[in-house]
C-alpha cells in the first residue's frame, strides 16, 4: 500500500470508528449527581480529619511524649548514664591526685 | 446552552461553584473530550466514564488552575492523562483476558468476522500499543482533528516539528503492527 493510500485508509477507518462514539449530553445530570456525592465524601473526610482523627492523633502524640519523659517519675536513663560517667571521671581524678600527693610526700 | 460566557467569566463562575456555568462547560466540551478520550481507549462506555471523571477533576482542582493556559487546553490535558492511565491499567487486565479468550476460542472462530470490523480491531490494538506520546498526539490529530500548534500546546511540547515527528512515527508503527507493507 502506498503512503497516500495508507493515509486515506487511516482517515476512513477513523471516520467510521467515530460513528461508534455516542454523544449523550443528557448525562450532565448523572455526572452532576456523581459530583455532589463526591463533594459530600470530600466534606465528610475533611470533617473526620478536623473533628475526629486529628484530635485523637494529637492526644496519642501527647500521651507518648508524656510516657517518654515521665517513665515512673524516674530520671530518663541517658541522664543517669551521663551522670554516672562524670562521677567515674571525678573519682578517677581524685584517685590519681591522691597517688601523686603520696609520691611527693 | 442558556447563557454565553467569556473565558474569564466562566472560570470565575466555575470557581464560585456555579452549576449553570458547569453545565455550560460540560455541554461545550463534552463531545470534544469524549472524542479525544475515545481515540485513546476505543470503548464508548470507558470514554464516557473518563469524561465524567475529567469534569469531577475540573471541579476538584479549579483552585489550582493558574490560568496559564486556556480552559479547553487544560481539560484536554486532564482527559489525555486520564485516558492513558486507564489504557495502561487496561493493558495489564487484557493480558489475562486475551489469554482466557485464546484458550476458550474455537479454531474457526474468526472466519465469519466482518473484514471491516477486524481491520478496526487491529487498528485499535495498534494505537493502544503505541508509546504514550505518540498515542496522545495521534488521538488529538486524527480523532479531534486538531492542528499541530494546538497539539503542541496541550502536550506541552516545544515545537510543531516534534508533533509532526510523533504523528509520523505513530503512523509508521501502526503500519508495521497492522502488517501493511509499503509499495
Amino acid at each position: 500500500m502506498k503512503k497516500e493510500d495508507f493515509d486515506a485508509f487511516l482517515m476512513n477507518a477513523i471516520e467510521d470508528d467515530k460513528r461508534n462514539i455516542g454523544c449523550d449530553e443528557q448525562n450532565f445530570d448523572v455526572m452532576y449527581s456523581r459530583l455532589r456525592k463526591h463533594q459530600k465524601n470530600v466534606d465528610s473526610q475533611k470533617k473526620m480529619i478536623n473533628y475526629g482523627v486529628l484530635p485523637v492523633l494529637m492526644m496519642v502524640v501527647a500521651l507518648n511524649m508524656y510516657l517518654l519523659f515521665n517513665q515512673n517519675n524516674e530520671t530518663p536513663k541517658f541522664v543517669e548514664d551521663v551522670f554516672a560517667e562524670e562521677t567515674l571521671i571525678n573519682s578517677s581524678a581524685n584517685y590519681f591526685s591522691e597517688v601523686l600527693l603520696s609520691v611527693n610526700e | 446552552m442558556t447563557q454565553k460566557y467569556s473565558e474569564e467569566e466562566i472560570i470565575k463562575a466555575l470557581k464560585n461553584r456555579d452549576s449553570e456555568a458547569f453545565r455550560y462547560v460540560y455541554q461545550k466540551y463534552y463531545a470534544k473530550i469524549k472524542s479525544v478520550s475515545y481515540g485513546v481507549v476505543h470503548n464508548n462506555e470507558d470514554a464516557e466514564d473518563i469524561v465524567q471523571e475529567v469534569f469531577i477533576d475540573l471541579y476538584d482542582s479549579l483552585s489550582r488552575f493558574k490560568e496559564q493556559s486556556s480552559l479547553s487546553t487544560w481539560l484536554y490535558r486532564i482527559a489525555l492523562n486520564k485516558s492513558y492511565n486507564f489504557l495502561r491499567s487496561k493493558k495489564i487486565r487484557d493480558i489475562f483476558t486475551r489469554l482466557e479468550e485464546r484458550l476458550s476460542q474455537h479454531p474457526d472462530h474468526n472466519e465469519d468476522e466482518d473484514e471491516k470490523n477486524r481491520q478496526l480491531t487491529d487498528l485499535h490494538r495498534a494505537i493502544e500499543a503505541l508509546p504514550e506520546r505518540q498515542a496522545k498526539a495521534f488521538s488529538l490529530f486524527f480523532y479531534e482533528k486538531m492542528s499541530q500548534k494546538e497539539i503542541a500546546e496541550i502536550m506541552q511540547l516545544n515545537s510543531i516539528t516534534t508533533v509532526e515527528q510523533l504523528i509520523f512515527r505513530a503512523k509508521q508503527n501502526i503500519r508495521k503492527m497492522m502488517k501493511i507493507n509499503e509499495d
